[in-house]
């Protein structure tokens, strides 16, 4: 066996290349002066990072504020609930969805040798020196030989092991999640045991030299512990895909909806309310709401009360439309205005007494969890941040980006079929909202959402900054993914409606049952890089001002003068935004071409 | 008559239904917006700043870091040094992201293992970080260079501080107008002659050297130019003075007049096409809600210009146009646009036409400070330096995405014929492949330069002063929030308009030819 694996064919090797990079004159020329551009290039990157004038402690004493801002420390186990909670959700679905892949240990160590050939090669060719005064052009010795000879020896030992375990269990399969949570563990292992420059203070505040210390030292723990909630949700997940729970296909999804809804209602905001507000309020209204649910459901859709039924249901009409103009809880118009729209379905999607069964189970769910995060949502915050929201750092990053995709879907389906749409008026409508808030760029809506909204509101109606930076960001990012979904709804071909029009469907019901899973799905992949680029766009947020990620890393940090001083560290600042962007963006780029892959777009 | 036998109630009618849904949401609509507005009216009034275009008639006391002017004299100048920095940054931006992007497409599909992996690898970093972070990257990295103090005082070639890059550049003389139009009309020369040897080639089969022909003439007739036939093209500054006097005795009717025959001209031709278009066979003269729809806004349109052009709007461009003064003060007009044409073109001019300045460390005024000269060389200060960096960059990526999906997309049996043909790779690419893949290229294309030009809006953040960053100063002054927004929208609007009709054009050019 392992004879066989030693004989590497060399014929192989030459010919590839010849053929890649050696295959005409101008192709050798090419690839040498890539060969030296790169080579200059990863030189001219590592002296950046080594250069003396770095100050890199300005990032890691300052991850607290790049992640929540000025959340207060007192609370951060809500910090950590909230990012629990994702973890959780993450190991879930991931479990539940794994498809038991196993690959090759012989591949996966190939993969391994590969990287750690790289890094042995990068590693030898990396500068010691740094130019520190470029006028003079002075240099200086940063790195000396024995850290190099350090770094080499990490990774030799590192290659030898992997060679060891390539031939050793050469012939064994691995599961392919097992092998991820293998490189995660490595991650959380690193975050105890890699040591890098930390600003230390004495006891009269004063800073002295930096010491080498791990990384956020006070988030090891909690990390540690996720990563072993992560992988007991994931064998979770694993069982009920065992077990056929087939309720969780569609659980998860609607968990992942309603996850960031909890967070920002319960979990972040640490809302003021009192226990008998909700027995005196809520609890009673859930209870109506299941006694409507029950007539509506079961009574209602008797055989003998059929022919009521139509005018119970502009009973109930009239009931939401009265409610709109009277002094009650909102809580209670919006159940009233659900109720409208079960009523107005319940003859279609209730038909046996099973569906209406689980139909009622739903609805008093749903209608508990909405009083819930309701009750949540509207009561007073009892954190006490400097500024005017709670949220600050990558955590506005993230609110902005989900509640813009979540509101700006609705409607730009919404504006899509009215552009689409057969009738003259409701089209120029939606083509003139499309194209005037497509015509103008981001930052003038984000100017008017924070200069000029509140000139066309009432008076007295204010909103919080963010809030208005949300709804600007929906408004303009639901005019680009109605033109996504537009493409998707002339990609439909004509015989989908006149099929529906043959059986005999509504257009209500041909739209919703029809066109739109089609066009939806047709549209995935531009809509995947529409909130890619929704994500990025983000951090446009720090021209007006908030306190998103990038506001903190090029104006908060590189202005601290008291303490720690890190006047003037923009550049380190700006490269650790662009990474964090760039490691989630990436990310969300290659999962969607899994995506298209799985879906097999393009390939009809 | 015999729809009418069905005899049910006109509100069971689908097309009642659909006209008083459409008016419903209409009205919807129309009353949303005025409440809006009503408010906002009522809000400022509270505010002691009512709406008004006053701002742009009186001088701002804002000051513009770079630009044609420093001090404007009036908000509308402000807004115009904004738009000429936005239109500086979108045009060479839009060229040199075409170059790039087109050149990064091509090295992301070479043979050679090596250029496309690093050429993949830009790609995969560049646009998978928000424009913003990279344009504040350029500003830091710009910054991060020695301060124009510790550099020695007078001439440089080349000179990369804080404060920019100072480098040459070819300074205008009084003829040099004369001479920029020459060499246009030397370009287009050019193409003649281009095509005069490749009909000569067609023609007769034998070798016709197109390429060296038209470069030949091409600098022949460049060199006469610089010694002085630019002077020629004075005939064209001498007929715009004839075009510019005639406006004098132009009355201010013949204008509105003019206007309204074109408008009604177009209206006319409109409708009878329409009328035409649905008697023709598979319409068997039916007029759709659609087609109904577009006749009465036609005419709608129409009775608004033809009232229009008498009411103060419509007598304030007619006596704009006519060079009346009458609109915000400016005093530009179609006869001042003519006379400019004449001032620049005048054949009187002489001399050189272009001289070549150096950069000048000089210091700035009686402080202790160095600035770089205004009048030698050219300098490049930090805004415009990262937001065109960042934004050529960015969008010359995106381009690179576009290119190689065009380049793929052409069918692989066209290479494959050009290869057995014995063609080179570059001639095969030149010839063969580019040109198909154009087709295809095109409108994703014009998306992208749409993005860019949006995209130079980002300026703001380097304090790099175009029209979004003019516009809020110009707003910080005077209050005028609601004005400089629609301002913004109109300008927006014109671009994104004009680049997409220019895209359309290209895009049926195109078209012609496959057919």
């Amino acid at each position: 066996m392992i004879e066989a694996n030693t004989k590497v064919d060399y014929g192989v090797v030459k010919r590839w290349l010849k053929e890649n990079l050696f295959s005409s004159y101008s192709s050798v020329v090419l690839t040498f002066a890539s060969i030296f551009a790169l080579v200059a290039l990863f030189r001219g990157i590592i002296s950046f990072i080594i250069s003396p004038e770095r100050q890199w402690t300005a990032i890691t004493y300052n991850l607290q504020l790049y992640m929540v801002q000025a959340y207060p420390e007192s609370d951060f186990i809500r910090v950590w609930i909230t990012v629990g909670l994702v973890i959780v959700m993450f190991g879930l679905t991931w479990g539940y969805n794994s498809k038991n892949i196993r690959i090759t240990i012989n591949n996966a160590m190939d993969k391994l040798i590969k990287v750690f050939v790289v890094l042995f090669l990068l590693i030898l060719i990396t500068p010691t020196s740094v130019t520190t005064d470029k006028v003079q052009g002075i240099q200086e010795e940063v790195l000396q030989f024995n850290t190099r000879l350090l770094f080499l020896g990490y990774v030799t030992i590192l290659l030898v092991t992997v060679i060891f375990i390539k031939f050793k269990f050469s012939d064994k399969t691995v599961l392919r999640d097992l092998l991820s949570f293998a490189y995660l563990g490595f991650l959380i292992a690193s975050i105890w045991f890699i040591k890098v420059p930390t600003v230390v203070f004495d006891s009269t505040n004063v800073r002295v030299q930096d010491q080498y210390l791990p990384v956020a030292s006070s988030t090891t723990i909690p990390w540690t512990v996720l990563y072993f909630v992560l992988i007991g949700f994931y064998y979770l997940g694993k069982s009920f895909n065992s077990k056929q729970v087939i309720a969780l296909k569609r659980a998860i999804p609607a968990f992942w909806f309603l996850l960031p809804l909890l967070v920002v209602t319960w979990i972040y905001r640490k809302p003021d309310f009192s226990l008998v507000s909700i027995y005196s309020i809520d609890l009673p209204m859930v209870a109506v709401g299941l006694v409507l649910g029950y007539i509506s459901l079961f009574i209602f859709n008797q055989e003998k009360n059929k022919k009521y039924q139509k005018y119970f249901f502009y009973l109930t009409l009239a009931l939401f439309l009265v409610s709109l103009f009277l002094p009650i809880l909102r809580q209670l118009k919006i159940i009233f205005f659900l109720y409208f729209i079960l009523t107005s379905l319940s003859p279609y999607i209730s038909n046996t007494k099973e569906n209406s069964k689980n139909l009622l189970i739903v609805w008093t769910l749903s209608i508990s969890i909405i009083l819930f995060l309701m009750r949540g949502g509207t009561s007073e915050t009892l954190i006490e941040v400097p500024g005017s929201s709670i949220y600050g750092g990558f955590a506005l990053t993230w609110i902005i980006a989900y509640f813009g995709v979540l509101l700006s879907s609705p409607l730009g389906v919404l504006l899509a079929l009215g552009r689409t749409s057969k009738l003259p008026i409701v089209r120029i409508i939606c083509t003139t909202f499309i194209e005037l808030v497509r015509s103008v760029p981001f930052i003038t809506w984000l100017f008017f959402g924070s200069v000029m909204l509140s000139l066309f509101l009432p008076r007295g109606v204010e909103f919080d900054e963010v809030v208005r930076a949300i709804a600007v960001t929906a408004i303009f990012s639901s005019a680009y993914l109605a033109e996504n979904v537009r493409g998707g709804l002339q990609s439909i071909n004509k015989g989908q409606f006149e099929a529906a029009d043959a059986v005999g469907l509504n257009t209500i019901q041909r739209i919703s049952l029809i066109v739109l899973p089609q066009a939806l799905r047709a549209v995935i992949p531009t809509l995947v890089s529409q909130v890619i680029s929704l994500f990025k766009d983000t951090s446009l947020v720090a021209i007006v001002g908030l306190f998103d990620l990038l506001f903190v890393g090029i104006k908060v940090i590189p202005a601290q003068s008291q303490g720690a001083n890190f006047l003037g560290t923009v550049l380190e600042n700006i490269v650790f935004c662009a990474i964090l962007y760039w490691v989630f963006t990436y990310s969300f780029s290659r999962r969607s071409m899994k995506i298209e892959k799985r879906l097999g777009l393009g390939e009809r | 008559m015999n729809k009418n036998k069905f005899n049910f109630a006109f509100w069971r009618d689908v097309r009642f239904l659909k006209w008083a849904f459409q008016l419903f949401v209409l009205f919807l609509v129309f009353n949303s917006l005025r409440g809006f507005f009503s408010q906002a009216v009522a809000n400022l009034a509270a505010t002691n700043l009512p709406f008004s275009w006053r701002f742009l008639g009186t001088t701002p006391g804002i000051q513009v870091s770079e630009g044609f002017k420093t001090y404007p004299e009036s908000g509308l100048e402000a807004i115009q040094i904004g738009i000429a920095n936005m239109l500086r940054i979108t045009v060479s931006g839009i060229f040199f992201a075409t170059i790039f992007g087109t050149i990064m497409g091509i090295a992301r599909l070479s043979k050679n293992w090596i250029v496309e992996k690093s050429t993949t690898g830009l790609v995969e970093i560049v646009r998978n970080i928000p424009l913003l972070v990279q344009i504040f990257f350029w500003q830091a990295v710009l910054i991060s260079f020695p301060r124009l103090e510790e550099a020695d005082r007078g001439q440089h070639f080349i000179h990369i501080s804080a404060k920019g890059i100072a480098f040459p550049w070819l300074d205008p003389g009084e003829s040099s107008w004369l001479f920029g139009f020459w060499f246009i009309l030397s370009l287009y020369f050019t193409r003649k002659v281009f095509k005069w040897r490749v009909s000569v080639l067609e023609k007769y089969g034998r070798e016709a050297y197109p390429t060296i022909y038209s470069l030949i003439f091409l600098i022949i007739s460049n060199i006469l130019g610089w010694a002085g036939a630019y002077k020629l093209v004075g005939i064209f500054g001498y007929a715009a003075s004839i075009v510019g006097n005639l406006f004098d005795v132009f009355p201010r009717i013949g204008i509105q007049v003019l206007f309204i025959s074109v408008g009604s001209f177009y209206a006319v031709r409109y409708i009878s096409s329409e009328v035409k278009r649905t008697r023709s066979a598979e319409n068997r003269g039916v007029l759709t809600d659609d087609d109904i729809f577009k006749l009465v806004i036609t005419v709608l349109l129409l009775l608004t210009l033809i009232v229009g052009m008498f009411l103060p709007l419509g007598v304030a461009i007619s006596d704009f146009l006519l060079g009346n003064e009458a609109f915000f003060k400016s005093n530009w007009g179609l006869p001042q646009f003519f006379q400019g044409i004449q001032n620049k073109l005048d054949w009187n001019y002489s001399g050189a036409p272009f001289s070549v300045s150096y950069p000048e460390a000089i210091q700035a005024g009686s402080s202790t400070f160095t600035n770089y000269s205004q009048d030698v060389g050219k300098v490049m200060t930090v805004g415009y330096f990262a937001t065109w960096v960042g934004v050529v960059l960015y969008t010359s990526v995106f381009i690179s995405e576009v290119v190689r999906s065009g380049i793929m997309a052409v069918a692989k049996g066209q290479s494959e014929a050009g290869l057995s043909l014995g063609l080179k790779r570059s001639t095969l690419l030149r010839l063969i492949v580019l040109p198909q893949a154009l087709r295809i290229m095109l409108p994703p294309m014009g998306n992208q330069y749409l993005n860019l030009a949006k995209n130079t809006s980002l300026g703001i953040a380097v304090a790099f002063p175009e029209i979004v960053s003019v516009g809020q100063t110009l707003y910080n002054q005077e209050g005028q929030t609601i004005a400089v927004f629609l301002i913004w929208m109109a300008f927006y609007s014109f671009v994104s308009l004009t680049l997409s009709s220019i895209v359309n054009f290209y895009n049926k050019k195109l078209k012609i030819v496959e057919r």
